[in-house]
């Protein structure tokens, strides 16, 4: 049979034959001009060209509109437990060498996209820090190493192993491996194969910043503490609620002795000495500023008082009023108080650790029989290193997970030595400072991708698994640390084996194992605590130890901010960087924290570049104005100031490490320095500008504990309006018609009294809902896209009464100055849910709607951009979307989550990633809601109450928010609400009538005004 | 239609035309209907038709315009090439497989779940292993390639869909949405998936609540207060802009 395409085809005609392998003409019918042509017509004027040109143009267009090709891919062998778009947690723990936390990892299509607290735990109790929050986009930093290397070249496992092996075996000096502290049994255990293979290895840890001296001070273990059970606190500087040691832990003790109820109407009494304004200090409830080098002096005061001691002199009246004060509430709370302190000066912590002996604190709120294993860093230790290292007598030195080039006082030192080591080794997960300069790169995997075990606590296990297999061709130091011990056992084999021994089953160890990968946690014990270097002082040694009174000259105090901590992964990770510090609220980068009265002396204003120097080194930041930071001292944040960490993180703010004083004793984190102004400026991103509340009793709320157990109806201020039946509750009076709520009504309690300000609910939502980071300048131009945000108020009780001398204007105007010791108030603030919503009304293409569940929706779609809501938003919650963070080149290293296909496997597939020019604020996490509705849906029943909560909910430390279904009356929020109704429950801006669906519960202070040292402001 | 109808009018008419005018018994007055012209030119040059006609022909831009804008991204009918010619006829239609043996999350999750090979090989390690198209999967599982099937139904990233909301919980049948599925040879995409399809249908369908706890309340109250209107998705929020975009 013969097919044809036409007649032509047929007849096969000569023209036919001549065109069939032409496909294309020879020529186009184009000709550049008539110059010179005979033939007028055979020539296309450019005319014809233009038109022809216009048409392929709409005809290309036109032709674009098509839908592109989207592929389907599915797996070829699916694994049983993975559905896609079902998402799977997996209990693990985050552990990089500060604090502890066990940790649910919420698995999307085979991809970490966030972590939660595991409630299993029962040290972290389902909370989890805004560190370990931010986590998750560490796995996906750009920044970490893809492969091994050998001096920068790509090397295999198998080169590198070689090599390190020949290396170690035939190496004449010491064999050094330097790490920061592990909890991990099985890795000490791995170490110690690697130890029993090679002659002469050591093993040093160090803490970047470190808890030395308080395990010198009690005979070589790190005490574990109980702050639920101490009715009087005294902290000297310790941040425990912040950074020091494992602040989630102690978090929610704190917190469980904090939180008030008309049944309970008791709490813990906080005392705080300390420089810098801490997020402890900004809780405590009596909050001293003192000089660092008064705090020897303070602890012997105290010891002095608590002891019977003889007298301390050398301390301010008010310091020593204050002391006085604290020690005759501790001494009426014995066995039931706690006195802890942050210096690492071991003649301090002796002190301490000598008071609370006296207090009979030990056993109670002290256990030293099942101490704490998170710092375990001998800085003793660390300085011999340092000496044997310049000295030549490391024949070779390995790191793991350790940077001291960066974050040790003595980097420089450890810089300029390294290179003449003849076999050095990094298993840092990225180049940095220190792995740069080692000619061996064997990089880590991410926890994430690695099995693990820890042991925070005598007594507390934990177990981290992979959930991801190594996304890059790096191997677990663990596996590496077996290999070059000559084994080739799996460290998952190795791991577990050591896990019979632990769990003590024999029989039925498989059953018990699964238990353990299942729940993340379990109890048994594995880890022996260390040999330390130093030995306790006595307290006569301690006292002597100790000098007497302040010291002339400016007192730095560097400390770890809550958000980028010490610096180390965290410093390449955006979300931590854009964190606004608790206090400060601050973004991007350190500063010089000034008290107000020194900046006035010395003419600074906030922004001004100043250089700081001490002990010859120096580093240049710019000031900024801290209420609470104590007399005649500047603060400095570590942390920042890495060259080698990433896009990120580089020239962020400046290395404050280098200021600190590495001294026999260990490393202290405070020194004097001398300031100098640059005359450079450099602005700080700061995403709240105003300090006070200047009186505004409406939005924020606090009283104090007298008051509330005298009558706890009296605590709360409302707002009454005149209606014809008398003075009403605003929401009495209204315009509007009221929705009806049939199926859920969505609502929310905040306890102020519990937040303690931490952030994590901040870096929650960040994960949760895809929201940009938005780089310094933006958040200089007050663009900063997060949906919930903590409002930080100081407040004091100064100008109070002279509304009658100087007038409104002028008391308010004295007010809005932030006082030098002010008490501090945070309040978590995001879409507030109104029932009578002001944004609703004025969006002029119902982009913003109400639901029938008490949401306030916001449509992206729908959404033009006039901003009409965010200018009528009482609150200023919404957010508008300047630039596309997603594809403008400008936020590329900032917002990296966005822009590589590595980063947006973090991204929540379940919650779109906004667009340019449209507004966005909190959904009360609606994806979340719909996914727990239909979960009950389907299992025919009704969703149970705590089912449903919000990324913010989910891993408050202390459980200051809480999530619920008000239309539901036996949901423990109804219930809070009724018990609340009429004492601590009050709306912000409640007489403006929108009838928020959140609700906060007033603030209780355990101290009356008096105990504020009001007087150091006079 | 009309052009063939006027055409065969005007075809008649000549034909009388010509007819008539062979024929001589006419008188004066036939033959003047009969010769008369009309003055076409006259008609052409009225503004009246001009601006009916302008009128008309700017409507029909305007309205073909219009319908083109709207379908843009509009992919109904899609049916493109996948690369294994997999007969939906065959298995669902003539096998009677159930639709969730291969679509395995159909009544779990948001997605319903392109099936991986190796739920093809439950069978096919023993059926049709000479079959070309059945060698391609084959092919795949040793190269460890997976097939990159072409999809046919894309919803835009900003509206969130769950097939277990509608199949699970809602008990529509796949047919409702995905077509006479059975009969297909080659997939095409069935419904417009537009969102006014969504809605309509949310505010037509009836909820499915017989035996659902979750819901014994909602109708008792629905009832109260409404009992003519049933009880459909919508009257329960379900054309609410966040039960879909978030």
């Amino acid at each position: 049979m013969k097919y044809w395409k036409g007649i032509e085809e047929l007849d096969n005609s000569p023209e036919f034959v001549k065109n069939a392998f032409a496909e294309f003409p020879d020529f186009l019918p184009v000709k550049e001009g008539r110059a010179g042509s005979t033939d007028d017509a055979s020539v296309a004027p450019r005319r014809d060209f233009l038109k022809l040109m216009g048409f392929s143009v709409a005809a290309a267009t036109l032709a674009a509109c098509e839908t592109p090709v989207h592929k389907a891919i599915p797996y070829l062998n699916k694994p049983e437990e993975i559905d896609p778009t079902i998402s799977n947690f997996y209990a693990s723990t985050y552990f990089t060498g500060s604090d502890y936390n066990a940790v649910l990892v919420k698995n999307r299509d085979g991809r970490p996209i966030k972590l939660e607290g595991n409630p299993e735990s029962p040290v972290t109790r389902g909370g989890l820090s805004a560190r370990a929050q931010a986590a998750v986009l560490n796995l996906y930093d750009g920044a970490r190493l893809r492969e091994f290397a050998i001096k920068g070249k790509p090397a295999d496992y198998d080169q590198v192993d070689q090599a390190v092996r020949t290396g170690l075996a035939g190496t004449t000096g010491k064999i050094a491996l330097v790490s920061h502290t592990i909890i991990s049994p099985s890795t000490k255990r791995a170490i110690a194969a690697l130890a029993g293979r090679y002659r002469n290895v050591e093993h040093i840890m160090y803490d970047v910043n470190s808890a030395s001296s308080l395990i010198q001070a009690n005979g070589g273990v790190l005490p574990s503490y109980d702050f639920s059970r101490a009715n009087v606190i005294v902290s000297l500087g310790a941040d425990f609620l912040g950074t020091w040691i494992s602040p989630v832990e102690y978090s929610r003790q704190y917190v469980t002795n904090r939180k008030v109820s008309t049944e309970k109407r008791t709490m813990s009494r906080h005392f705080q000495f300390e420089t810098a304004l801490s997020l402890t200090g900004s809780n405590a409830d009596v909050r001293v500023a003192v000089k660092p080098s008064e705090m020897g002096t303070i602890a012997l005061a105290l010891y002095n008082a608590v002891a019977g001691g003889g007298t301390t002199t050398g301390l301010s009246a008010l310091a020593q009023k204050q002391v006085a004060q604290a020690a005759k509430e501790l001494q009426a709370n014995r066995g039931a108080s706690l006195v802890v302190a942050g210096s690492n000066d071991p003649a301090v912590q002796a002190i301490v650790a000598a008071t609370n002996q006296a207090l009979g604190n030990v056993g109670t709120t002290i256990n030293l029989s099942a101490p704490s294993f998170v710092r375990q860093g001998d800085d003793i230790r660390m300085a011999q290193f340092v000496d044997e290292l310049k000295s030549g007598a490391i024949g070779a030195v390995i790191f793991y997970n350790a940077n001291p080039v960066y974050n040790h006082p003595r980097g420089a030192e450890i810089e300029a030595a390294l290179p003449k080591v003849p076999l050095s080794i990094s298993l840092n997960d990225r180049l940095d400072e220190t792995g740069f300069l080692c000619q061996y790169q064997a990089p880590d995997s991410h926890w994430l991708e690695s099995w693990n075990d820890y042991e925070p606590k005598r007594g507390f296990l934990s177990l981290a698994q992979p959930a991801i297999t190594p996304l890059f061709k790096t191997r677990q130091a663990q596996e590496t640390f077996l290999r070059w011990a000559g084994s080739n056992e799996s460290y998952y084999n190795f791991l577990k084996d050591g896990w019979r021994t632990t769990l003590g089953v024999n029989a039925g160890f498989q059953a018990a194992w699964d238990k353990v990968v299942h729940d993340g946690v379990a109890t048994g014990s594995a880890l022996t605590t260390n040999p330390f270097t130093g030995r306790a002082m006595s307290v006569a040694e301690a006292t002597s130890g100790i000098s007497n009174g302040a010291k002339t000259g400016i007192e730095a105090v560097l400390y770890e901010k809550v958000g980028i901590g010490q610096g180390g992964v965290e410093a390449n990770n955006p979300f931590l960087h854009e964190l606004p510090d608790p206090i400060s609220k601050a973004t991007w980068g350190n500063y010089v924290a000034v008290p107000r009265k020194m900046a006035e002396e010395q003419k600074w204003s906030q922004g001004d570049v100043v250089k700081v120097t001490a002990n010859g080194k120096s580093i240049e930041l710019p000031v900024l104005v801290q209420p609470g930071q104590a007399d005649g001292t500047v603060s400095i944040a570590l942390g920042y100031g890495r060259t080698r960490a990433g896009k990120v993180g580089d020239a962020v703010g400046a290395n404050a490490f280098v200021l600190a004083q590495a001294t026999s004793n260990g490393v202290i984190y405070h020194t004097t320095v001398t300031l100098e102004k640059t005359g450079a400026t450099n602005p700080i991103a700061q995403t709240q500008t105003h300090h006070t509340i200047m009186d505004r009793h409406e939005v924020v709320q606090e009283n104090t504990l007298a008051k509330y157990r005298e009558d706890p109806k009296e605590v709360t201020e409302y707002e009454l309006v005149a209606t014809p039946d008398g003075l009403e509750k605003p929401n009495k009076v209204s315009l509007w018609q009221d929705y009806q709520y049939n199926d859920h009504h969505w609502g929310m309690a905040i306890d102020l009294n519990s937040c303690i300000g931490c952030g994590s609910c901040v870096i929650g939502c960040q994960t949760e809902n895809n929201i940009a980071v938005v780089g310094k300048q933006q958040v200089i131009n007050r663009r900063e896209m997060h949906w919930m945000r903590i409002d930080r108020y100081y407040s004091s009780a100064h100008h109070e009464d002279e509304f009658e001398k100087n007038g409104k204007l002028n008391t308010y105007a004295a007010m809005e100055d932030p006082s030098d010791n002010p008490q501090v108030i945070f309040q978590p603030m995001m879409c507030q849910h109104c029932n009578h919503a002001p944004c609703e009304t004025v969006c002029p293409v119902l982009a913003t709607t109400h639901s029938s569940e008490g949401l306030n929706q916001m449509t992206y779609n729908r959404c033009v951009g006039t901003r009409y809501c965010a200018n009528n938003c009482p609150y200023k919650v919404r957010r508008f979307n300047w630039f596309s963070y997603y594809s403008n080149e400008k936020f590329e290293d900032v917002n990296g989550h966005m822009f590589t296909d590595l980063g947006r496997m973090v991204l929540n597939p379940d919650v779109t990633v906004r667009a340019r020019g449209v507004m966005e604020k909190c959904s009360l996490c609606v994806q979340r809601i719909q996914l727990g509705k239909l979960e009950a849906k389907k299992q025919k029943r009704r969703p149970k109450d705590g089912e449903i909560v919000t990324a913010c909910a989910q891993s408050c430390p202390t459980e200051a928010i809480l999530f619920g279904d008000m239309r539901d009356p036996s949901s423990r929020l109804s219930q809070l609400l009724r018990r609340e109704d009429g004492e601590r429950a009050f709306h912000v801006l409640d007489s403006i009538n929108v009838q928020p669906n959140i609700t906060y519960l007033t603030k209780i202070r355990n101290g009356a005004a008096e105990f504020f040292p009001a007087e150091e402001n006079a | 239609m009309l052009i063939v109808l006027v055409v065969t009018l005007a075809i008649i008419a000549n034909l009388m035309k010509d007819v008539l005018q062979g024929r001589k018994d006419l008188d004066g007055r036939d033959v003047e209907i009969l010769d008369q012209r009309f003055d076409w030119a006259k008609l052409y040059q009225s503004p009246a038709l001009r601006g009916i006609v302008g009128v008309v022909f700017a409507l029909v831009l305007l309205y073909v315009g219009v319908q083109s804008v709207m379908a843009v991204g509009l992919t109904q009918g899609y049916q493109p090439t996948q690369p294994i010619a997999f007969s939906h006829k065959i298995h669902a239609g003539e096998n009677q497989i159930n639709c969730a043996y291969c679509h395995t999350s159909v009544y779990k999750g948001k997605s319903a779940n392109i099936p991986s090979a190796n739920i093809c090989m439950n069978c096919h390690s023993q059926i049709k292993t000479e079959s070309p198209e059945i060698k391609k999967i084959y092919r795949a599982i040793e190269r460890k390639q997976p097939i990159q099937w072409v999809r046919i139904h894309n919803l835009p990233d900003l509206a969130y869909f769950n097939h277990s909301q509608h199949t699970q919980v809602g008990g529509i049948q796949c047919q409702t949405c995905h077509g006479p599925i059975q009969n297909m040879e080659v997939v095409y995409q069935y419904s417009a998936l537009t969102m006014g399809w969504c809605i309509n249908c949310h505010r037509e369908t009836p909820l499915n609540t017989k035996g659902n706890a979750y819901y014994d309340n909602l109708v008792k109250l629905h009832d109260k207060s409404n009992n003519a209107v049933p009880f459909t998705v919508s009257s329960n929020g379900g054309t609410e802009c966040a039960k879909c975009h978030y």
